[in-house]
């Protein structure tokens, strides 16, 4: 069982060894004990970076006795840990000699990939119990975390495992890679990242493109597009916000619409907010006019805002619902065209249709 | 005629006759938590203090519940308006929450629950023609997600609109279904105790064994508060590190095990067990179901408290001498005007170090706990639009949740917008969990929910003021007051919200983290326990006289229970010398700390083995 086991964990490996043309490029990194260890950067056959990785090779030691653990980590270009595998023949071990099984290797996957973890809290003198693997019964002390939580977070009997693989996986070597990567930032880079899934290369690259007013780089506004319109909500959110009004072109405005149509309603929401901060061409006004009274109340309100200065056409669409709306937004939007003066004739004759439904009703 | 009605439809029914001779105005009232099969929709009383009124609910964890049904019996056949009172309780921008009502086979009105507003109201399902005066209404959940239900009107006046303020409603409310006019005597007691959590129920158990005709009120069918199947949280502080060797036996009956928090199998929380304990004693009378919104009072102290059933809307009147607010939000304290702080003071006002800087209305959050199971097969998971939205990026990788799932911090008040942090916390797990089945299916794929918590455990509210209020600095100097009744041990854990959640949910967090002060065993004073200005009120429970920052620390349900324990001593002494909780502390404290020292011999003359079967 374990032999497949370690097959499935080395099959990427082997997979990656088999690109013709891979290169790997090594570099030599000095930790602050001075001693060197290196760091291998992957490469595709046209040389543009991979990921990083390490064989590692690292004594684990506790109660006096040190063990040393062989191990492969991949980190993505920007130092996030991504997954280990064994090399061959190579196994983790417990303090009681035995070796890992199957669920305790993807419970370390899942311990060391904790961006934050009790590991970074705590040292390993107040997690364990003095000489011991033992954890501490006064370890929840020092962290929110409960006791339950904490040994949820490590391997029973590999403690000191799980702490030194965690600090190898998230330590200094994590800025030497960013140092690496920044040496090659390009064009192509900046666009592959933009318009990978991998938020932490797309925040990365959105820092390079866009300056702190939001402007962005001539050549970058579809990667920006594509992050608006993306899946991920969170870095879809900061795109937008972060774009200046510029970047908003009228004809970009009326594809934001469109992006509108078909988010979550929390960016829904962040895109209304966002146009409150733009000149809205008439185009844009048009289709919001078109569904103004879809969504809730607080939708409503928000684009109703937006409509304030709109003109005739606009006016003219808004008008042509009054009388089919909901009492109450209809209401509300006929308020919005009385402060609009409108005196186009369409629309004043729509609000005299309107109030004279009102008038019947009431009577 | 009206009688006949009224026993056909146990209470739901009532005629108003206008004052107009030529015109009788006919209303059939019907409360949805009244529904004599509620298939599978639950009774929620969480918002009693807003809405006047329980509701319910259909809580599928996205599975549609059985159908709910009640025969409506009407005053006679013709036209009638049918108002139902509901409400979208996640319209961001339409929420899940639909359900379709029938009479006799017929729909009334459209879909309810999806219309973008999340205040309760009326919402006008059509006139129906009545063609039998008796009629199946069947409430019918489409989604599992949480639709409600407060209730339904027939009116026969068809340009009638019912009320919609809270005040005007329960007037209306009260009228037809004649609820307030002659509640039903609950009995007169020495000791009634409001609120069935740890602390109540040992304040309850402990005054009945010393021989006081006890009533124990709880506004739920179980008993346990946050430690019962409903809530899911386990017991927290030691009692094996009491000064008072005499406190904590009864907690021990009530600790069924540490199952941890939020265990996907009820059975481990006991619920049954407590209720056996609580029944075997003969002193004592629980009336589950019963939430206490009323207070009598003469001068100051209280003299009656008044509960509704949460399902049939009976009211009845408990009269006592004393009675304990273990309601956690101190809800009979501020029925009866008692002292009470709510937020935190200000380092000023204090003097401790953890306070806030200026004083204001932040309260530790309230969780709703769950937990999901493996399967043998492959399952999914419907789309949470209206949810909270997650992304690889951010989500919460857990199969079950623990205390940190929790919402409030401030953004809410835990009494008066309880229902609006469960259901945040609810768009926090569904949304969060329908990320988990798609976006990792590696791991998720096969797992289940197998329970999500539709009762909020809160953990702050109302503190009631008394003859001393505990700070940080009682408990980190460890003073031992002459009185200091009850040994507490948990760090002073005061949660706030979880960084990297406020990061992604600024104003809207339902995650916490907190630091724990580490403590050394200490008490708390008897005065902490007792009024200050109601004279026979005692507190047990989260709601004693503490500041914010000692709360941290005193509110676990151990802690509790031991201070329910001693408040039913106190109010054995308070009996046997005819007198009020402050007049034990002040004229029989030695004895009162003889018996938590367990140095006195048993009081006499009560006969308390015949109560313990």
């Amino acid at each position: 069982m374990r032999l497949i086991w370690l097959m499935i964990w080395m099959l990427p490996v082997m997979a990656a060894a088999a690109v013709p043309g891979e290169q790997i490029r090594t570099f030599e990194i000095k930790d602050s004990s001075g001693s060197t260890y290196t760091l291998k950067l992957a490469l595709d056959n046209s040389g543009r970076p991979q990921y990083f990785f390490r064989n590692i090779f690292t004594p684990v030691c506790n109660t006096g006795e040190c063990k040393p653990v062989y191990i492969n980590f991949y980190w993505d270009l920007l130092g996030n840990y991504t997954r280990f595998d064994m090399p061959a023949g190579e196994v983790l071990t417990k303090t009681d000699h035995r070796e890992f099984k199957e669920e305790e290797y993807r419970k370390l996957q899942e311990i060391i990939s904790r961006e934050t973890s009790i590991f970074s809290e705590l040292k390993m003198e107040d997690l364990v119990v003095k000489g011991t693997e033992k954890i501490s019964d006064s370890a929840d002390v020092k962290t929110g975390a409960t006791l339950k939580t904490i040994k949820n977070e490590v391997i029973e009997g590999a403690v000191y495992t799980c702490y030194t693989l965690w600090h190898l996986a998230h330590g200094s070597v994590v800025e030497e890679m960013r140092k690496i990567t920044e040496t090659y930032t390009s064009t192509a880079l900046l666009h592959q990242f933009l318009q990978s899934n991998n938020h932490h290369y797309q925040y990365w690259a959105m820092e390079k493109v866009m300056n702190a007013e939001g402007r962005v780089q001539k050549g970058f506004e579809n990667d920006i597009a594509g992050i608006i319109s993306g899946s991920n909500i969170f870095t879809a959110r900061f795109a937008l916000q972060k774009a200046a009004p510029e970047y908003f072109t009228p004809a970009r405005q009326s594809w934001l619409w469109e992006v509108y149509t078909n988010a979550a309603y929390p960016l829904q929401m962040a895109i209304l907010k966002k146009m409150a901060g733009l000149r809205l061409g008439e185009a844009v006004m048009l289709k919001i006019a078109a569904v103004v009274t879809e969504g809730n109340r607080q939708q409503f309100n928000a684009k109703m805002a937006l409509l304030a200065d709109a003109g005739p056409k606009v006016q003219q669409r808004l008008a042509a619902q009054l009388v089919e709306a909901e009492p109450s937004l209809a209401a509300d939007m006929y308020t919005a065209l009385q402060k609009m003066n409108s005196t186009d004739k369409t629309v004043r004759q729509k609000m005299m249709q309107y109030e004279q439904k009102t008038k019947q009703t009431d009577n | 005629m009206k009688a006949r009605w009224n026993r056909l439809v146990t209470g739901l029914l009532l005629m108003i006759f206008s004052t107009a001779p030529a015109y009788a105005q006919r209303h059939v009232y019907v409360e949805a938590e009244s529904f004599e099969n509620k298939g599978g929709w639950v009774t929620d009383q969480q918002s009693f203090v807003v809405i006047g009124s329980s509701y319910l609910m259909a809580h599928g964890m996205g599975r549609p519940v059985k159908d709910a049904s009640t025969t409506v019996q009407f005053p006679g056949t013709g036209k009638y308006r049918v108002w139902v009172r509901t409400k979208d309780w996640a319209p961001f921008p339409k929420g899940p929450g639909k359900f379709t009502l029938h009479l006799g086979g017929q729909q009334l009105g459209n879909v309810f629950g999806e219309s973008g507003s999340d205040e309760w109201k009326w919402y006008d399902a059509g006139v129906i023609d009545v063609k039998e005066t008796s009629a199946k209404l069947v409430m019918k959940d489409l989604t599992g997600f949480n639709g409600r239900c407060d209730a339904i009107l027939f009116t026969d006046a068809l340009k009638f609109t019912p009320p919609n303020t809270l005040a005007t409603l329960n007037a209306f409310r009260n009228k037809v279904l004649h609820t307030s006019s002659t509640p039903a005597d609950g009995g007169h007691f020495d000791l009634v105790v409001v609120g069935g959590g740890i602390a109540g129920t040992c304040a309850a158990i402990n005054a009945s064994r010393l021989g006081l005709k006890t009533a124990l009120i709880q506004d739920r069918p179980v008993l346990g508060g946050n430690n019962s199947s409903e809530v899911r949280v386990h017991l927290r502080g030691d009692i094996d590190k009491n000064h008072y060797p005499k406190l904590g036996r009864i907690v021990r009956e009530m600790d069924n095990g540490d199952p941890g928090n939020g265990h996907p199998d009820a059975s481990e929380y006991g619920d049954a067990r407590k209720i056996a304990i609580v029944k075997a004693e003969k002193n004592l009378t629980v009336f589950l179901n019963t939430h206490v919104h009323k207070v009598e009072k003469e001068k100051d102290r209280i003299t009656a408290v008044i509960g509704r059933n949460i399902n049939t809307n009976q009211e009845t009147r408990f009269t006592g001498t004393y009675f304990s607010d273990c309601t956690g939000d101190g809800t009979v304290g501020y029925l009866a005007g008692a002292d009470f702080r709510m937020g935190r003071e200000s380092k000023a006002e204090t003097g401790e170090s953890l306070a806030a800087e200026k004083a204001d209305s932040f309260t530790l959050g309230t969780s709703n706990l769950w937990a999901s199971l493996e399967k043998d097969t492959v399952s999914s998971f419907p789309e949470t639009p209206w949810a909270l939205q997650f992304s690889d990026e951010y989500h919460i990788d857990q199969d079950r949740s623990d205390w940190e799932w929790e919402t409030g911090f401030g953004n809410f008040n835990t009494i008066t917008d309880a229902e609006k942090i469960r259901d945040h916390n609810l768009r926090a797990i569904y949304g969060n969990w329908s990320y988990l089945k798609k976006g990792k299916p590696e791991k998720y794929a096969k797992r289940e929910l197998a329970w999500v918590a539709y009762i909020g455990g809160k953990r702050e509210s109302r503190r009631i003021m008394g003859d001393h209020v505990l700070t940080q600095m009682d408990i980190q100097e460890g003073k031992r007051y002459p009185d200091g009744a009850v040994t507490a041990t948990w760090t002073i854990d005061l949660h706030f919200p979880n960084e990297k959640n406020s990061k992604y949910f600024e104003g809207q967090e339902f995650f916490a983290s907190t630091k724990h002060i580490r403590v050394a065993p200490y008490t708390i004073p008897y005065r902490c326990l007792y009024s200050r200005n109601i004279s026979n009120l005692f507190m047990a429970g989260r709601n004693i006289s503490t500041t914010h920052v000692a709360f941290g620390s005193t509110r676990v349900m151990r802690t509790c229970g031991m201070m329910g324990e001693v408040v039913g001593y106190a109010a054995y002494l308070g009996k046997k010398y005819k007198t009020t909780p402050r007049g034990v502390y002040q004229q029989h404290l030695d004895e009162l700390m003889g018996i938590l020292n367990d140095d006195v011999p048993q009081q006499q003359g009560v006969d308390n083995k015949a109560g313990r079967q």
